[in-house]
């Protein structure tokens, strides 16, 4: 957002003077100056379509269109707000990103300025990234893959380029620099970018037209899903099924798809379990898990976090959803999944991980600040003297994950670079099928 | 067609009850590995079977496998679980061969399948030399080691380091309720080794003085963990809190996809032992006595400090790895 200023070297004989970086006010002053330069270049230069960055960035502080009068200079008070924020931020935590509430209002006016920008369904889906409709990892992988294709149907190749792989592998990745303003890409989205990059290497070299290749296309994002979302997820519950015996008692925190699928799963089966549900107040997933299950028919009990202690006596198992599994066996799920962990292993009560292999990361991470989100900041008065601070994940350390049950069996939590080791082999998933040209 | 069924069958369960029969006469007349006595009841089968297609061979393999698994005793009061592992991974490099032989007709699969028998039982037969090659990097002179339970893994290695002229002191426990700790204090002292008989409740009070604990395995899980006879996990946890090392000999073909994470999740045949304990007779015994019987127990990997495999000497946590490559190449 802030660019630092260049350090003036001082003359000699001069009299040192305090470095411009503490001068807030020239700061300001020189970054508008600059910026207003770069405009007027890049406006003549380059293609409209590079220009989607540049207003997205300077309303980031934007926050909601009724704050103030509409903006003659969006640039000017872009900069006072962003700088706000930074002062507020300039703890230990100003390296995590954070977003800003985006309202429809607010993307619209951004569509205003340039028509170009993202497509209609991925600004929904950016919206419902933000509202809370689309969390979970899972979901919001789901949606985003059916958000892509609808874009891809909507596509078309501009006359300069013939080839639609090569054109298509640019838009795919200004579509992903563009999503990553409004929430982090997780690790099974990174997982379907890599996928669907393969598949448009495969494209390039066969020589489909374009109506074909976005059908061919189309069907493989749809064969992602199938096998390794869906098809996953019925052997997974499977998986479970045996290693649950009927009536334990079972812990689950916040609100997972695998575990909701495996639970309603054990029940059609006629078997008992008593569940205890646990929930996070701020993203209350644990009622919405609640909801479902009383759907179905299912009872169980709800608790919250602070009071997990007093029920762990009773509990056999726990069981959690992950949003990713790191490489050195880390575990990264909602916040507050690393104190369960904690509170299990002094208890002796097996912790369980329900994960796909899709979500398996090469990153490796070792404690929980040196990457995150932030879910949100209240906006207080400016007299505030505290900020309130919300993480959105955590880690989990490999010693306290007992096991992992995956797709492709039951493995310990110190295997996890073994299975992506077997996975690199096959460029992340299994063969894909060349397309041929119909006749 | 009932006839072709019936006959079917008929001639299935024959086959099977030969096999049995064969098993348990090698097992009583030959001192080989069970693991090994287990392939070559296999390879009889192979040899003599008039399957005409490759799922028929298979099914019949299994079939076989679970029959023998079930019915047939390994010997010294072992469980199943030996012969289950042993079983599976040889399932394994059965279908694996068959999925990439290139051989044309039965005549040739079954060759190929023999040869592939045959060299499962030369790394078996093997399996013993390279865990003992690998354990006497570890033993010195004058170290104190707790031998748990009876191994015939770890008294070979034991001999063959006294052989080689490591003299050292053993510790071992009777390991009630089989009384094995007795065979393996005959075995070791007749070659010559200094050695000390312990009551299992004095392991605790013995433990300070150890340098190191030594035991087999019935059978290694995924997770790093051991299924052994019932009394290691105890010494498991005394040697841990004395932070002495806890080594585990186990040859790779007891490698298991089982995956327990506590006690309750080993099976009843495990938990509850079928045979009768011995009582000395100057013990008044209540009558109706109301016992607890288990046959082994689980020993979580956090316990283990390393684990002598053929495949290598391994942490708990690369027991899991090797699982993978195993079954997925």
């Amino acid at each position: 957002m802030s660019e630092k200023p260049n350090q003036q070297n001082p003359k000699k004989g001069e009299p040192w003077k305090p470095k411009e970086k503490f001068d807030k006010k020239a700061n300001k002053e020189k970054q508008k100056q600059e910026q207003e330069q770069g405009e007027g270049k890049q406006e003549t230069n380059q293609p409209p379509q590079q220009q989607n960055k540049q207003p997205i960035q300077q309303q980031t502080a934007d926050q909601q269109p009724t704050q103030q009068q509409v903006p003659t200079n969006d640039k000017q008070i872009a900069q006072t707000n962003a700088s706000k924020e930074q002062d507020k931020r300039k703890d230990f935590l100003s390296h995590l990103p954070i977003f800003q509430d985006y309202t429809s209002v607010s993307i619209k006016t951004v569509k205003q300025i340039d028509p170009l920008t993202l497509h209609h369904a991925f600004i929904e889906l950016c919206i419902q990234y933000q509202n809370g409709q689309c969390i979970g990892s899972t979901h919001r992988c789901v949606e985003f893959l059916n958000a892509l294709k609808q874009f891809i149907r909507d596509y078309k190749l501009s006359r300069q380029s013939n080839y639609f792989a090569m054109a298509f592998l640019d838009e795919l990745k200004k579509i992903f620099n563009l999503m990553k303003n409004f929430r982090t890409v997780n690790e099974g989205m990174s997982t379907s970018y890599l996928f669907i990059r393969e598949c448009l290497m495969i494209l390039r070299d066969t020589k489909l037209d374009e109506n074909e290749s976005k059908i061919w296309l189309c069907n493989q994002i749809d064969q992602f899903i199938q096998s390794k979302i869906i098809a996953a997820s019925e052997l997974i519950v499977k998986n479970a099924t045996q290693l649950i015996q009927e009536g334990t008692t079972i812990l689950v925190y916040a609100r997972s798809y695998l575990i909701e699928n495996f639970i309603i799963n054990y029940f059609k089966q006629g078997k008992q379990l008593t569940i205890f549900v646990v929930d996070n107040p701020q993203f209350g997933e644990g009622s919405q898990l609640v909801n479902r299950l009383q759907q179905q028919g299912i009872p169980c009990y709800q608790i919250l976090l602070s009071h997990v202690s007093y029920i762990l006596s009773k509990v056999d198992k726990i069981l959690v959803g992950a949003s990713s599994m790191l490489c050195n066996g880390a575990l990264v799920s909602r916040v507050g999944t690393a104190l369960l962990a904690c509170l299990a292993s002094t208890h002796k009560i097996p912790f369980l991980v329900f994960c796909e292999s899709y979500k398996f990361s090469e990153k490796s991470q070792i404690d929980s600040l040196s990457w995150n989100e932030i879910a949100q900041l209240e906006q207080g008065n400016e007299n505030q003297q505290y900020t309130s601070l919300s993480l959105r994940y955590d880690i989990t350390q490999s010693n306290y994950i007992n096991m992992i049950v995956t797709e492709v069996g039951l493995i310990p939590a110190t295997s996890v670079k073994a299975v992506i080791g077997e996975f690199k082999k096959y460029n992340y998933v299994d063969a894909i099928e060349v397309p041929r040209k119909e006749q | 067609m009932n006839l072709g069924f019936s006959q079917k069958s008929d001639s299935m369960s024959i086959t099977l009850k030969k096999v049995l029969d064969e098993f348990t006469q090698l097992n009583e007349t030959t001192k080989e590995h069970y693991a090994v006595i287990l392939i070559k009841v296999m390879i009889n089968l192979i040899t003599n079977s008039k399957e005409m297609t490759m799922q028929g061979l298979t099914h019949e393999i299994k079939t076989a496998g679970e029959y023998l698994i079930n019915n047939a005793q390994a010997g010294h009061g072992r469980s199943e679980l030996v012969l289950r592992s042993t079983q599976t991974i040889y399932q394994h490099y059965i279908s694996k061969g068959l999925q990439h032989s290139q051989a044309d007709g039965m005549e040739a699969l079954k060759s190929s399948l023999l040869e592939i028998s045959q060299e499962l039982i030369d790394i078996i037969i093997r399996s013993k030399d390279n865990i003992k090659t690998q354990c006497l990097k570890f033993f010195n002179n004058r170290f104190k080691v707790l031998v748990v339970g009876y191994s015939n893994v770890v008294i070979y290695s034991l001999i063959e380091a006294f052989k080689a002229g490591i003299v050292m002191q053993i510790y071992i426990p009777e390991s009630r309720p089989k009384s094995e700790g007795i065979e393996t204090y005959r075995q070791l002292t007749e070659i010559g080794y200094p050695c000390k008989l312990i009551f299992d409740s004095a392991i605790g009070q013995v433990m300070e003085n150890i340098d190191m604990v030594l035991t087999g395995a019935e059978a290694v899980v995924e997770n790093g963990g051991i299924i052994n006879r019932v009394g290691t996990y105890t010494t498991a946890i005394c040697a841990k809190f004395q932070k002495k090392p806890f080594y585990v000999l186990a040859e790779s073909f007891k490698f298991t996809r089982l995956f327990p994470l506590s006690q309750k999740d080993l099976s009843d045949s495990i938990r509850y032992s079928q045979e009768e304990p011995l009582f000395s007779e100057k013990l008044k015994l209540p009558e109706n006595l109301d016992l607890i019987n288990p046959l082994c127990d689980y020993t979580p990997p956090d316990l283990i400090t390393l684990l002598f495999t053929d495949l290598g000497v391994f942490t708990p946590s690369a027991v899991s790895e090797e699982l993978i490559q195993i079954f997925n190449t």
